[in-house]
C-alpha cells in the first residue's frame, strides 16, 4: 500500500495529538493526584468547614430565596457543594473536581484563538491560583464557581455565537443576562473576555463598544428594577467581595489570568505571524514544542508553581488554629492538648479552648501552667472582641458550665455571626431541650433534619420530645441539669467570669469551681482563691490539685506563714521541695528575675513561673 | 384503526395520571356509608370558632389526625361549596372559590367538615368547625418586620408588607441592601401606605430616619442638641406632627427562667414636625424626673397618651431596678394649632396595681385602649406575663381579654382602620417567636378567639424560627419601591432637624447609646 505525502503528514500530526493527549492526561493524572493527596492531607478540607460552617437545608423556603438576587444561584450551589467540607476526603475531592473543570474551560478558550496551545498545560494555572485560594480556610467556594460559570460563558459564546452581528448581540445579551443572575459581578469576567476577543480576533469595534455599553448598564438597570439590591453591590457583588471575604491579590491575579493569556496569546500569534518566529528560537521552541524534552520542561514548571503556590498560601498558625477549634467541637480534648504542646503561637480563642480541654481531662487544677498562659482571666472566657465572632466558641464555655441561658443567647449571636448553621442549631436544639421548651426545641430539630450532615442526630433528638426520659438518662445531660444554677442572678455580657462565683454556689458544679479558682490565679487574685478553697471537699479530689498547692505556699509565704489549710489533706512533700528550690534560685540571683530565668525554667509549668514572669497586674 | 390506537393512548395516559397525582382526582367519599367521630378534628394552626374577615386569604391547615387521605368539605348558606380531596393532612385550599364564599356569606357561618380515610379504605367524618364570618373587612395589607430572635447582634432582617388577601408578602426594606444597619420603628400616617416613617440605626449609611410622604422620600437627622436619633413613635392625625419617645435603652441577661430583659436609663418625648423639620417638646413630656415612652395620639388629635416611669435615680444603687420600674399610662392634652401643652394628667396608674404598661393604642373611634400590662418594665416582647388588656376611655374602667391572651408574652398591636379587627403580636407558638394574630373586636367591645395569620403552607410559620415585629395595617400596598428607599438611604443629601429655640439643649451626645450591634466580621 503506498501512502500520499498528505497522508504521512496526517499521520505525523495525529500522531503527535494522541502522544499530546497521552502526555495531557498523564500529566493530568499527576497533578489531580498531588491536589487531592496534598488538599487532603496538607489543607484538610474538614477545616474549610470548620472556618465557614456553610448553611443549606433541603426546604423551598431557604432555596427560594436564593433566585431574588443576582448571584443566588452559585451561592445556592455552593453553599450545597460545601457540605462536602464536611469530610476531608469529599472536600479534597470536591476542590480536585472544581480545579479540574476551571482548567478543561480555560483549555478551549486557549484553543480558540491558537490551534496549538502554547505551553501544553498551561490552562492548569488558573488551578494553581485556586490552589493557593483555598488553601485560605475563609476562602468561599462560591468565587470559585462563578469564575467557572463565566468560563462555560465565555467558551458557549465563542462556539455558538452567529456571525451575524444583531444575532451575535443578542446572543451576547441574554448569555451576559443570565450569567449576571447566576453570578453577579464575576459576569465581568465573562464580558472583559468576550470584548477582548472580538476586538483582537474578530477585528470588531462597534459590537464590543455595544458589549461595554450594554454591560456597564446591566447591574444598574438590574438594581433599579427587578432586584431589590445596592447599586453598589450589584456591581461589586461576588466580584470585589462576598459576604464578610474580601478579595486579595491573588483573586484578582486569577480573574486577570484570562483576558491576559488572551492579549498574550494573540500577540505571540502575531509575533509568529510577522515572520519572527525564527528570532528567538529557544523561546518558540519552549512555547511550541511537543517534544518529549520540552513537555517535561512545561510540565516541571507548571509543576514547580503549584508547589511555590502551595508553600506560599500553606498557613501552619491557621491550620494549627481550625484544627484545635475542630477537635475542640468534636469534644476530641486529648487531641487538643497534644496539638498545644506542639508550641505553636496561641491565640486568645486557643487559649480558651485548650483551658476547656485541660478541664475536661481533668488537668487543668494540675497541668493549667503547662501550656503558656498570656492572656490572664481572660484565657478562660475570651477577649470582648472575640465574643462576637466567636460566638459558639463562647456558648461552648457556658454550655459547659450548666449556664445554659448565657450559652442560648450566645448561640443567637453567633446565628447572627454565622447564620443558622447546624452547629448553631444544635446548640439551640439540646438547650431547649435541657431547659425543657419542646416547642422551639422542636423546630431546630426540624430545621436540622433539612440538613446533610446533621439529620440523624435530629431525628436521634426527637425522639425526646416526646420522652425525654431517654434524653435525661444519658449522663451528660443528668451532670448539666444538676449543675444548672436554681436562682437567678444578673450575666454581664462584658464580665462573664464574674458568673462563676454565682455558680460555685451549686456544690456539683466542678467546672464552676475549676474555673473560678482558675481564674483567681491567673488573675493573681490569691486571697479570694483561697477564701474558695475549702470547697474542693465538696468535690471528689484525692489531694490537693498541684496549682493548689502552689498557690497556697504562696499566699503561707505573703502571710508569713498564717497561711490556708486544707484539713484532712496536706501539700505535697515534692512541690515544698520545688517550692524551696524556687525560692533559693531567685534568692541566688538577688531576686532579679530577668537573670534567673536560666535557672528557673526548670518550674515553667508552675504557678510561681507564671506568676513571676507571665502575670501582667497592670493589664 | 387508528381513532382505536388514540383511543388506547389516550385511555394509558388517563390511568397514569390518575396513578402518578391521585391528589388531583376528586374522590368525594360516600357520605351515607361514613362513621361519624363526635368531636371536631385536630388542626393546626388552629382555625377553630374564630370569626374571619370576609376578605381574609384562606386559612389553609393541617389535620393532626392521622388517616390515609383526607376530604375537606367548606360550605356556607350561599354560593358554591369548597370540596378538597388530599393524600397529605396539609390541606390547601383554592384561593378564588373561598373569596367568592366568604363574600358572599357575610355575618354567617363557614361550616368545615373534615373526613378521613382509615387503611381499610373506610371513611368517617368529624364533627364540622363551625366559624364565623364578619361583616366588616380587615384591612387589605399588614406591614412587620421579619428577623431572627434578636440578643445584642443582628443580621438579616427586613421590612415586608403583606397582602392579607392572598398570601402575597414583599419587601419594603431590606438592610442587606443598606449596609446591614438596623431597620425599625415603621409608622404610617392614618393606615396610609404613602406615608411613612422607619428608623435606620447604625451600619454604613448611619442612624437617621427614613420618610415616605406622598410619594417622596427623604433621609431625615433627627438628632440636635436636645435629643439624639428618636424611636417609638405616633403620627398625629393631620399628617403634620409625629410624636417620638428617645431612650438609652440597656439589656440585662438572666442565668435563670427567661434570658433578657431591656429597660431605659432614660427617656423622654419629642414631637417632629413634617412640614417645618422642626423639634420641639414641652418640659411636661421631656422631664428628667420621670422617663416617658410609647407616645400615642388619640384619635382627635387633642390628647397624646404616653407611658411614664420615675427616673432611676429614685432607686436604691445596690440593687437592679429593674423589677421596681412600673410605667403609668399618662396623656397630657396638646392643642396643634397654637402648640399649647395642657397638664399632664395620669389615664391608668397602673404602679399602683404593682404592674407596668406598654404600647397604648387608641381605637379609631377613641373609646378604648388596648394596651400591654405585665409585671415590670415597658418592653413586653420579653415579658412572659404581658397581656393585653383593653380599656374604656369614657369609665376608665379596663379589662383583661381573656380570649386574646396566653401563657406566653402577647405585645405590639394595632387597631384596624374600621376598629374591628385587631393584629397582636403574641410568643404563643413556642415562646421565642413572635407571630400576628387577629382578632374580631364586636360592637359590644369583645374580642374574639384569635388566629394566626394564614400562610399558603399552613407548616409554614411551625418550621421557620422568625419573628414578626411590629405589625401595622394598611389601606393598600406600599407602592414605594424598595429601589427607592435605598436609594435615599444611601443619598449623601441628609436633611437635619432643627430644634425649636424655645427647647434648651440636654443630649450631650447625639450618638444614641445602644446594646445592639450589627453581626460581627470573622477574624
Amino acid at each position: 500500500m503506498v501512502e500520499s505525502k498528505g497522508g504521512k503528514a496526517f499521520q505525523k500530526v495525529s500522531n503527535g495529538k494522541s502522544q499530546d493527549k497521552i502526555w495531557s492526561l498523564l500529566f493530568t493524572t499527576i497533578l489531580l493526584s498531588f491536589y487531592f493527596i496534598y488538599l487532603l492531607l496538607r489543607i484538610e478540607p474538614k477545616l474549610i468547614y470548620q472556618s465557614q460552617e456553610p448553611v443549606f437545608f433541603f426546604d423551598k423556603y431557604f432555596i427560594k430565596e436564593f433566585f431574588s438576587y443576582p448571584g443566588g444561584a452559585t451561592e445556592l450551589i455552593a453553599r450545597f457543594l460545601s457540605q462536602f467540607f464536611y469530610y476531608s476526603w469529599t472536600g479534597a475531592l470536591l476542590l480536585v473536581l472544581v480545579f479540574a473543570f476551571v482548567a478543561w474551560n480555560t483549555k478551549p478558550l486557549i484553543r480558540s484563538i491558537c490551534k496549538n496551545q502554547p505551553i501544553l498545560y498551561l490552562h492548569w494555572i488558573p488551578s494553581v491560583f485556586l490552589l493557593a485560594l483555598h488553601s485560605n480556610y475563609r476562602f468561599p467556594l462560591v468565587l470559585t464557581l462563578g469564575l467557572f460559570w463565566a468560563l462555560v460563558s465565555i467558551n458557549i459564546y465563542i462556539r455558538l455565537a452567529p456571525s451575524n452581528s444583531t444575532l451575535r448581540f443578542m446572543f451576547y445579551i441574554i448569555l451576559q443576562a443570565m450569567l449576571y443572575y447566576i453570578t453577579a459581578g464575576q459576569a465581568f469576567i465573562f464580558s472583559i473576555v468576550i470584548i477582548l476577543y472580538e476586538i483582537l480576533l474578530h477585528r470588531r469595534i462597534m459590537l464590543p463598544l455595544l458589549y461595554i455599553i450594554f454591560t456597564g448598564l446591566l447591574p444598574y438597570i438590574g438594581a433599579s428594577t427587578l432586584f431589590i439590591i445596592n447599586v453598589r453591590d450589584a456591581y461589586a457583588m461576588h466580584l470585589m467581595s462576598y459576604d464578610k471575604y474580601s478579595l486579595t491579590w491573588l483573586s484578582w491575579a486569577l480573574y486577570a489570568f484570562f483576558p491576559l493569556i488572551l492579549l498574550i496569546v494573540f500577540f505571540e500569534q502575531i509575533y509568529v505571524g510577522t515572520g519572527k518566529k525564527n528570532e528567538n528560537k529557544l523561546w518558540n521552541k519552549f512555547l511550541s514544542g511537543r517534544s518529549i524534552p520540552i513537555k517535561l520542561i512545561q510540565g516541571t514548571i507548571i509543576i514547580f508553581l503549584v508547589v511555590a503556590a502551595a508553600l506560599y498560601s500553606y498557613d501552619k498558625n491557621k491550620k494549627y488554629f481550625f484544627l484545635i477549634d475542630h477537635y475542640a467541637r468534636f469534644e476530641e480534648w486529648k487531641k487538643v492538648l497534644n496539638l498545644a504542646q506542639q508550641g505553636l503561637p496561641i491565640s486568645n480563642i486557643v487559649q480558651c479552648q485548650v483551658n476547656r480541654a485541660l478541664y475536661h481531662c481533668g488537668l487543668l487544677c494540675d497541668k493549667m501552667f503547662s501550656i503558656a498562659q498570656l492572656f490572664g482571666g481572660d484565657g478562660l472566657f475570651m477577649l470582648e472582641r472575640f465574643r462576637g465572632p466567636f460566638a459558639l466558641q463562647h456558648s461552648d464555655i457556658f454550655f459547659d458550665l450548666g449556664l445554659i441561658n448565657a450559652s442560648e443567647q450566645w448561640a443567637y449571636e453567633a446565628i447572627a455571626a454565622n447564620g443558622d448553621t447546624a452547629w448553631n442549631l444544635q446548640r439551640l436544639a439540646l438547650v431547649n431541650l435541657l431547659k425543657e421548651k419542646h416547642d422551639i426545641a422542636a423546630k431546630y430539630l426540624k430545621m436540622l433534619q433539612k440538613t446533610i450532615w446533621h439529620r440523624k442526630w435530629a431525628i436521634e433528638y426527637q425522639k425526646y420530645l416526646s420522652d425525654s426520659n431517654d434524653f435525661w438518662a444519658k449522663p451528660r445531660f443528668q451532670y448539666l441539669k444538676s449543675t444548672m444554677p436554681e436562682s437567678d442572678f444578673l450575666v454581664s455580657p462584658t464580665e462573664p467570669e464574674l458568673c462563676l462565683e454565682e455558680l460555685l454556689k451549686n456544690t456539683k458544679n466542678k467546672m464552676a469551681f475549676e474555673y473560678f479558682m482558675a481564674y483567681c490565679l491567673l488573675d493573681g487574685q490569691i486571697g479570694r482563691f483561697t477564701k474558695h478553697l475549702h470547697r474542693l471537699n465538696y468535690f471528689d479530689y484525692p489531694k490537693i490539685p498541684r496549682h493548689f498547692e502552689e498557690a497556697m505556699l504562696i499566699y503561707n509565704q505573703l502571710t508569713g506563714g498564717k497561711g490556708v489549710t486544707l484539713p484532712g489533706k496536706e501539700i505535697s512533700e515534692e512541690t515544698i521541695r520545688k517550692f524551696n528550690d524556687f525560692n533559693n534560685i531567685m534568692a541566688k540571683h538577688k531576686k532579679d528575675k530577668k537573670a534567673a530565668y536560666n535557672d528557673l525554667k526548670k518550674y515553667r509549668d508552675t504557678y510561681w513561673f507564671y506568676g513571676l514572669y507571665y502575670y501582667k497586674p497592670e493589664e | 384503526m387508528h381513532r382505536l390506537k388514540v383511543f388506547i393512548i389516550l385511555l394509558f395516559v388517563c390511568i397514569a395520571l390518575v396513578i402518578v397525582f391521585p391528589g388531583c382526582t376528586s374522590k368525594k367519599p360516600n357520605l351515607e356509608d361514613c362513621t361519624s367521630i363526635e368531636r371536631q378534628p385536630a388542626i393546626s394552626p388552629d382555625y377553630t370558632e374564630i370569626i374571619l374577615p370576609p376578605n381574609i386569604a384562606p386559612t389553609n391547615f393541617i389535620i393532626k389526625d392521622k388517616a390515609s387521605a383526607y376530604y375537606v368539605h367548606i360550605s356556607s348558606e350561599k354560593g358554591k361549596d369548597i370540596d378538597i380531596f388530599s393524600r397529605t393532612s396539609n390541606i390547601r385550599i383554592p384561593i378564588k372559590p373561598w373569596k367568592k364564599l366568604l363574600n358572599q356569606n357575610r355575618e354567617k357561618s363557614l361550616l368545615i367538615t373534615v373526613f378521613i380515610k382509615d387503611n381499610e379504605g373506610k371513611w368517617s367524618r368529624f364533627a364540622p368547625i363551625e366559624n364565623e364570618i364578619a361583616k366588616e373587612e380587615i384591612n387589605t395589607h399588614l406591614v412587620y418586620r421579619l428577623m431572627k430572635p434578636l440578643y445584642q447582634y443582628w443580621d438579616k432582617l427586613g421590612i415586608y408588607q403583606r397582602d392579607l388577601s392572598s398570601y402575597d408578602e414583599r419587601p419594603i426594606v431590606l438592610n442587606r441592601t443598606m449596609g446591614k444597619n438596623c431597620v425599625n420603628c415603621h409608622s404610617f400616617h392614618n393606615y396610609n401606605p404613602e406615608r411613612m416613617i422607619f428608623h435606620m440605626r447604625a451600619g454604613a449609611v448611619g442612624t437617621s430616619m427614613i420618610l415616605a410622604y406622598d410619594n417622596e422620600t427623604y433621609k431625615v437627622d433627627t438628632s440636635t442638641s436636645f435629643n439624639h436619633a428618636t424611636s417609638y413613635r405616633s403620627w398625629h392625625p393631620n399628617g403634620k406632627i409625629i410624636a417620638f419617645a428617645f431612650n438609652t435603652v440597656k439589656q440585662i441577661f438572666h442565668a435563670v427562667g427567661k434570658n433578657l430583659d431591656v429597660y431605659d436609663r432614660v427617656s423622654d418625648l419629642l414631637l417632629y414636625n413634617v412640614k417645618t423639620n422642626t423639634i420641639t417638646t414641652s418640659p411636661k413630656i421631656s422631664t428628667s424626673e420621670r422617663m416617658e415612652t410609647y407616645p400615642e395620639w388619640s384619635p382627635d388629635g387633642k390628647y397624646l397618651y404616653f407611658c411614664s416611669s420615675p427616673g432611676l435615680d429614685i432607686y436604691d444603687k445596690d440593687e437592679h431596678p429593674l423589677q421596681k420600674m412600673k410605667y403609668d399610662l399618662m396623656r397630657i392634652s396638646y392643642d396643634v394649632e397654637k402648640d399649647l401643652w395642657g397638664e399632664v394628667e395620669p389615664v391608668l396608674p397602673a404602679s399602683e396595681l404593682g404592674l407596668s404598661i406598654a404600647h397604648p393604642k387608641l381605637s379609631p373611634d377613641g373609646k378604648y385602649i388596648l394596651f400591654c400590662m405585665s409585671k415590670y418594665s415597658y418592653f413586653p416582647l420579653y415579658m412572659p406575663d404581658s397581656d393585653l388588656y383593653l380599656l374604656d376611655t369614657e369609665t376608665y374602667e379596663f379589662r383583661k381579654p381573656e380570649k386574646l391572651n396566653s401563657d406566653r408574652a402577647e405585645s405590639y398591636h394595632c387597631w384596624s382602620s374600621n376598629g374591628r379587627w385587631v393584629v397582636f403580636s403574641s410568643k404563643r407558638q413556642d415562646g421565642i417567636c413572635t407571630h400576628p394574630y387577629f382578632s374580631y373586636f364586636d360592637s359590644n367591645g369583645n374580642f374574639n378567639k384569635p388566629f394566626l395569620l394564614p400562610q399558603k403552607d399552613p407548616e409554614y410559620h411551625q418550621s421557620r424560627v422568625v419573628v414578626y415585629n411590629v405589625p401595622e395595617f394598611v389601606n393598600g400596598p406600599v407602592k414605594i419601591r424598595p429601589q427607592k428607599f435605598i436609594k435615599t438611604a444611601w443619598s449623601k443629601q441628609i436633611i437635619k432637624a432643627k430644634l425649636d429655640p424655645k427647647v434648651g439643649k440636654k443630649s450631650d451626645s447625639q450618638t444614641e447609646e445602644t446594646p445592639y450591634k450589627p453581626s460581627p466580621q470573622n477574624l
